[in-house]
């Protein structure tokens, strides 16, 4: 009995801890904003060339066009990859790694040319990886896998072991360095992960879905600590995510793949900025004959609760007025009406929808 | 007091990458800190050869000492138990023909055994990486196929040495040193060459051999069993074959009746394995060599590609 509770206890001091370094994360992202605005605007100036310059990219496999001329630019700084299943993200990557090369087209990352030998082992010492899914070296501690990695990235072993204990500080895996990574749970693992994929220093991070099968306080942590990466250490780093909160959470910019090309990209607030404008708009009355009224309007509408209505506005200005028509026509009394703000998540699915449109239309 | 102020702190990196890390050397060590971790296993594949390599460099010594004229009773010491074990050992060295004999016997039968150690390390060393997802991190980094099959390579070829070669030129030594005016060295050197030679070869090749067939399996266990299927299912073919068709070349394809007939050969040994042309032998061996390498390069290069 007096074990299970200790061991409750140390599950809750555990939870604690990992609270106060999320909030300690928190507050270091605070407080490096705030000191290093000025010099960060100055610096991002200083060196604005893309870190990802992809020109006509074509890649094949058999009759599925992964990549179809893709030509893209990303500028330095986090940016978000999203994508519905079988965009391409995956070869985009790949083909970010020098793994694979493409059929046609150009590509340079990170200043790098991915297609030559000399080019990739540049570029891989360029690139922290954090891939999908588990992954860990079978039989090693978590210090021995990334110290080994390190070696392996091209640091001697002395800095490699050092280096190693720092950025396993850094993602918040204390003792358990020492035990074998296969007990460990999907949260340290993703920690881990990331540690290895930051062992090197590289100016260009590839995070895919890190917060995968993580619970909310792991999510969090690492949110933070991808956060902090992409702001207050400044480094490039490309997020493929599912999830469309945490890119909005952590990303300045992103690109949105679709069938092999670029749907959309630019940074997240200008793209958001151009979805669609929408209200919220609660009534009192006949509400089906509002609804009725909001149709003949042409203005499109959905349900948002016992008589309240999401309805989209004509244009990209948020001016009310034909739903306060439709709603004087119908004798509905509107007694509450607001912005609804618009998120990624639609202008995902807006730069999507025009791309399918764009791809019958050819 | 747990040290939580140094937590979440990200330091950058202040030294310089290496143009070209050693790769392999590196995968090396890691390969064998994991095996040398698991010491039930590793203590129950290395005693067997770690006590025959005493019990033979003893016999070794004895012979010499005979030669000497040394008695048996001064070899075990004046108790009764230590009279018995010295009558015995001058048995055993009397019957053996000449210290080249024991030791080439012994080398073949090190070797023989050195398949479980290298299987047992070997098989899971590929397949394990690629279930576990390491070539997910291995391949991002600038490691280049080569590099990353010549670290797994290495890891397992250290057993398989440990296994044939090591013991063999421990017992080389003693009978070096224990041999008068290193008669040893002088008149029967060329077997500690060849003892080398062979070993090296073989090594390799079953190395080989055992990371193709991991780099093809899912699981070590998977690559445990086809090894030993393999092995063992062309030998039994070999053996038919040669049965049937009356003609012993046909055991050529086996990998295992090759190298016996490759070691009569090498050590000028005769045997009943010797009864055919030994040019069939270095031809299977070679063609499961390279095809080894050719499955090798094409798995790894898939793994990489998938990566």
């Amino acid at each position: 009995m007096s074990a299970a509770r200790d061991a409750e206890h140390r599950n809750a001091d555990q939870l604690d801890a990992q609270h106060r370094n999320a909030e300690q994360l928190d507050a270091q992202h605070r407080n490096a904003e705030q000191l290093g605005a000025k010099q960060a605007g100055a610096d991002q100036a200083g060196t604005n060339a893309p870190i990802l310059v992809l020109d006509d990219l074509v890649k094949t496999y058999g009759a599925v066009r992964a990549l179809d001329g893709l030509t893209l630019q990303l500028p330095p700084g986090p940016t978000g990859l999203l994508g519905p299943n079988g965009a391409g993200k995956t070869t985009l990557l790949k083909l970010c790694l020098g793994l694979i090369g493409p059929d046609s087209g150009s590509a340079r990352i990170a200043g790098c040319d991915p297609t030559t030998t000399a080019g990739r082992a540049r570029l891989r010492r360029s690139i922290g990886y954090m891939p999908e899914g588990d992954c860990l070296v079978p039989g090693m501690s978590g210090v021995e896998t990334v110290g080994m990695l390190a070696r392996l990235s091209g640091l001697v072993p002395r800095d490699a072991m050092t280096r190693a204990h720092e950025v396993l500080d850094y993602v918040g895996l204390d003792e358990a360095r020492y035990r074998e990574v296969a007990g460990w749970s999907t949260g340290m693992k993703q920690r881990l992960k990331l540690a290895q994929a930051l062992v090197h220093d590289p100016p260009l991070l590839l995070l895919d879905e890190p917060t995968d099968g993580l619970d909310p306080t792991g999510r969090r942590h690492m949110l933070a600590l991808v956060h902090d990466l992409g702001h207050a250490q400044k480094k490039s780093l490309i997020l493929c995510s599912h999830l469309l909160p945490d890119v909005e959470a952590t990303c300045d910019s992103v690109v949105v793949l679709s069938r092999g090309r670029a749907a959309a990209s630019g940074r997240i607030d200008a793209l958001v900025g151009t979805a669609r404008a929408r209200v919220r708009v609660e009534v009192h009355g006949d509400g089906a004959a509002f609804a009725r009224e909001l149709d003949a309007a042409g203005l499109a509408h959905e349900s948002a609760g016992a008589s309240a209505y999401s309805v989209d506005l004509p244009g990209a200005e948020l001016d009310a007025d034909p739903v306060l028509a439709a709603a004087a026509r119908s004798n509905a009394r509107v007694v509450a009406i607001e912005p609804e703000r618009a998120t990624l998540q639609q202008a995902f699915l807006r730069a999507l929808d025009e791309a399918a449109i764009g791809t019958t239309s050819r | 007091m747990k040290a939580e102020a140094n937590l979440e702190v990200y330091r950058p990196f202040t030294g310089t990458l290496r143009e070209n890390p050693r790769s392999a050397i590196a995968l090396w060590k890691g390969g064998l800190r994991v095996a040398f971790r698991r010491r039930l296993a590793l203590m129950l594949l290395l005693a067997p050869p770690a006590i025959a390599a005493v019990i033979f460099s003893f016999v070794v010594y004895t012979k010499y000492a005979l030669e000497q004229g040394v008695t048996p009773g001064a070899l075990g010491g004046e108790s009764v138990i230590g009279k018995m074990a010295g009558t015995m050992v001058k048995d055993l060295a009397s019957e053996a023909l000449a210290a080249r004999k024991l030791i080439v016997d012994f080398h073949l039968a090190m070797s023989g055994f050195s398949i479980l150690l290298v299987a047992w390390y070997g098989a899971g060393l590929i397949a394990d990486d690629r279930r576990n997802g390491a070539h997910l991190l291995l391949f991002a980094r600038p490691l280049s196929r080569t590099s990353y099959v010549l670290g797994r390579f290495l890891t397992v070829a250290t057993f398989g040495a440990l296994g044939a070669i090591v013991p063999t030129l421990l017992v080389c030594t003693v009978a070096a040193l224990a041999s008068p005016d290193w008669s040893f060295l002088r008149y029967e050197g060329s077997v500690v060459v060849k003892t080398i030679l062979f070993g090296a070869a073989w090594v390799t090749s079953i190395s080989t051999f055992v990371l193709a067939v991991s780099s093809l399996a899912t699981r070590k266990a998977f690559a445990l069993a086809g090894t030993f299927g393999v092995v063992f299912a062309l030998g039994a073919i070999a053996s038919l074959l040669a049965k049937i068709q009356r003609e012993p070349a046909w055991r050529a394809l086996s990998p295992g009746m090759s190298w016996a007939r490759i070691s009569n050969e090498v050590f000028a040994v005769s045997s009943r394995a010797s009864r055919w042309d030994a040019e069939y032998a270095y031809l299977s061996v070679s063609v499961l060599f390279v095809l080894s390498c050719a499955v090798i390069a094409w798995r790894v290069r898939r793994m990489e590609a998938v990566a």
